[in-house]
């Protein structure tokens, strides 16, 4: 069991170091409970954890009030970890945290000081092996300052409870095949925006984004089987932003998150939403509805409404701002575009 | 060493002797007194005041009285309160007491007031190297208390009620202090063994208990609170006193008792009966305390003290009669299995989860089932 000297010394265990008795000595000591939330045999256990990994502690770059720790995994590998020690913490932290905390402490001695962990700070482990590290130190970045933003708030984005961030072996968010499509970047951009409004076109960048992509695919793998045919499905795609939004829904399996988006906009009308109201009568009115198979198709497209109403200032959509109840139809609807978009990207949180 | 006075004290029932002594009689009276668990680490980083107070021995200052506890004393016979009105026997009584106080045994002494004083002077001394100012100080004269055979609950009222009013030492702190003797009382249950820390020994039949954990589920059963590790100085205040209510309920009433000997009976009595399907319930720190911090906090009420006992007895029934599970310890794992890590805190969940329970049992009087009292528990997380 490794036992760099200044734990030895804080615990006051001597050779030979077995699980046993650095349990007992924590234990005794008091040092396990009082500083990682953990008893002497967890901290043990932690202590004996042998992770090829780069631990570092920085100035969290914004004050929470509680501890925050989530884990990125690829597959079933641990990826990234990141833990927000708060200044004043009310309580222990969970004890996934108090264990990281341990393995952290081994390689930086700097992190207890005086029997207390330093706060305000974000401990983060990056895997040794894994690429994409610029990407998670900004994805946590953002995350932790969303979860500042949103901790007095009454509904915050579903994905900032998450503990779990498991990014799929073939996902999208990371495949980079096309360079010119920084999905990395919009992701961060839409954990960042804290206003409902612009969090939503965040959202929905990353489908149009997609939609290109599609396209693209579509050309590379249908290309020589039907080249004229294939050429006038894209063109047709291209000249429709709905019919490429649905093509994409259709051929990433998007189906039931967009059923979930109409049953949320179904219940801001039924809350006499006027914005609601509003949007379902243009629709309506446009023919575009019945035009359309399926209950995703028309989550599709109202989502594409609501995107117009706050782009387009009324030219093909009720204007967004002209409602003051627009937002909260907004948050009813915003869960389930933001599972939508992170399930496009090939991530699911826990 | 000179007894100058022998008072009764009326509300903890038990003699207190005034001695005048020398350093060195005190220092051999109290060696390894201090030598108790984590305590130590706290005297020997020592700060600023106390590195001042060495100084200031050195330079022969007087020291405030301290306060000892003695266990196992013979006392002279017939010692009785009434005694201590009649000044002629008062010396006498004195002078009978005289050769059982010099010949204090550090074993059965403990210091209820003055741990960090009493260090102090032991540094000192080792600090002085001249071998004449080694004799002079060693000479030098203190006053101390000495309480004679009192029962623990009443060492603990009297040192929590004494540092209530004071400054820094918490209510961990001085249970910490109270262990050793904590552990003397408790010895005497049937069927328990105690471990002390320095064996780092794991249980291996039912009824072993570590001191520690010992020490810990009393002070959550003072405090009538899982949560012993508090950092609020006003909520410190606050468990401080209402640690000397349940002491001062615990020694009041008709023939004074001990409830948290009864309680720790109780874990023996318990374990006894299931460690052969789940060895860990009794031997988990969280457990003690949750269990401790609910019968402490109900005892202090006058509705449910009785239902406590009640409650308790009804379990201990269940066990006897060859239930399988009394306690639905099955239940209780299975609820801690499904915490999810990342969230929760499993030694929090699982002091407030046992804590809950219980105190739901005793509040539905027992007629809730263990099973039912442990999702109730794990609920209010």
């Amino acid at each position: 069991m490794r036992m760099p000297p200044h734990i030895s010394a804080a615990l006051d265990v001597v050779e030979p170091y077995s699980k046993a008795s650095v349990a007992d000595a924590a234990d005794l000591s008091g040092f396990s409970g009082e500083v990682f939330g953990l008893s002497g045999e967890e901290f043990a256990s932690a202590l004996a954890e042998d992770r090829k990994a780069n631990y570092m502690t920085r100035r969290a770059p914004a004050v929470l009030k509680n501890w925050a720790f989530f884990e990125i995994s690829s597959g079933t590998e641990s990826r990234f970890r990141a833990l927000v020690v708060p200044p004043n913490p009310s309580g222990p932290p969970p004890t996934a945290a108090g264990e990281f905390l341990v393995e952290s402490w081994v390689e930086n001695r700097g992190l207890v000081v005086d029997r207390s962990l330093l706060e305000d700070v974000v401990v983060t482990c990056e895997e040794s092996n894994s690429s994409s590290l610029v990407f998670y130190h900004q994805f946590s970045d953002a995350w932790i300052v969303a979860l500042a933003a949103f901790q007095d708030s009454v509904r915050p984005p579903k994905w900032l409870g998450a503990n779990t961030i498991q990014i799929a072996p073939n996902a999208r968010l990371l495949k980079g095949d096309i360079p010119e499509l920084k999905f990395t970047n919009l992701l961060i951009e839409a954990i960042s925006e804290t206003k409902s409004k612009w969090r939503f076109l965040a959202l929905y960048r990353i489908f149009e984004h997609g939609y290109l992509s599609e396209i693209l695919l579509t050309i590379q793998q249908e290309f020589f089987r039907s080249p004229k045919e294939t050429l006038d499905t894209c063109r047709n795609s291209v000249e429709s932003e709905v019919r490429q939004f649905n093509a994409l829904c259709i051929s990433s399996k998007l189906e039931a998150n967009f059923e979930l988006f109409l049953d949320g906009f179904e219940k801001a009308k039924n809350s006499l939403n006027r914005y609601a109201f509003a949007l379902d009568k243009s629709l309506n009115k446009d023919g575009q509805l019945g035009q359309l198979q399926g209950k995703a198709a028309k989550g599709v497209l109202i989502c594409y409404k609501i995107r117009c109403s706050i782009v387009h200032s009324g030219l093909s959509a009720p204007i967004f701002e002209a409602y003051p109840d627009a937002a909260d139809c907004l948050e009813m609807v915003l869960a389930d575009l933001e599972m939508a978009a992170l399930a496009f990207l090939g991530i699911s949180v826990s | 060493m000179k007894i100058i006075d022998l008072t009764f004290d009326e509300r903890i029932q038990g003699f207190c002797a005034t001695v005048t002594c020398s350093y060195e009689w005190y220092l051999t009276a109290t060696k390894d007194a201090e030598d108790n668990l984590a305590i130590q680490r706290g005297i020997i980083k020592g700060t600023k005041a106390y590195r001042t107070l060495r100084a200031d021995l050195k330079q022969g200052c007087v020291l405030p009285p301290l306060v000892l506890a003695g266990s196992r004393l013979v006392l002279p016979a017939g010692l009785d309160p009434s005694d201590i009105k009649e000044s002629g026997l008062l010396l006498k009584r004195i002078s009978e007491l005289q050769p059982t106080l010099e010949a204090l045994d550090p074993r059965d002494t403990y210091i209820v007031d003055g741990l960090q004083r009493t260090n102090a002077l032991r540094q000192t001394l080792e600090e002085i190297e001249d071998s004449n100012e080694q004799t002079i100080f060693k000479a030098r004269p203190l006053r101390v208390e000495i309480w004679l055979n009192i029962p623990f609950g009443a060492v603990a009222y009297r040192m929590l009620l004494l540092n209530a009013g004071q400054r820094p030492m918490s209510v961990k702190h001085q249970v910490e202090v109270l262990s050793m003797k904590l552990g003397d009382d408790l010895g005497t249950i049937q069927n328990i063994e105690i471990q002390t820390s320095l064996g780092g020994q794991r249980r291996t039949r039912a009824g072993q208990f570590s001191l520690a954990k010992l020490s810990q589920a009393f002070q959550a059963w003072l405090q009538g609170s899982p949560n012993i590790d508090v950092r609020n100085a006003m909520m410190e205040q606050l468990l401080a006193e209402s640690a000397i209510d349940t002491l001062g309920t615990s020694l009041s009433g008709n023939g004074a008792h001990d409830d948290f000997r009864h309680l720790v009976e109780w874990f023996v009595k318990m374990d006894t009966h299931i460690y052969v399907n789940d060895s860990q319930f009794f031997g988990n720190e969280t457990v003690l305390l949750g269990i401790s911090g609910a019968v402490g906090s109900a005892q202090r009420n006058e509705t449910l003290r009785d239902r406590v006992a009640r409650c308790l007895g009804q379990l201990e029934v269940l066990a006897s009669s060859g239930e399988d599970d009394p306690l639905a310890t099955v239940r209780f794992n299975e609820l801690r299995q499904g915490i999810d890590v990342k969230k929760v805190n499993v030694g929090q969940f699982t002091r407030k989860m046992v804590y809950g329970a219980f105190q739901e049992f005793f509040l539905s009087d027992g007629t809730k089932s263990m099973e039912d009292c442990w999702a109730f528990g794990a609920a209010q997380f």
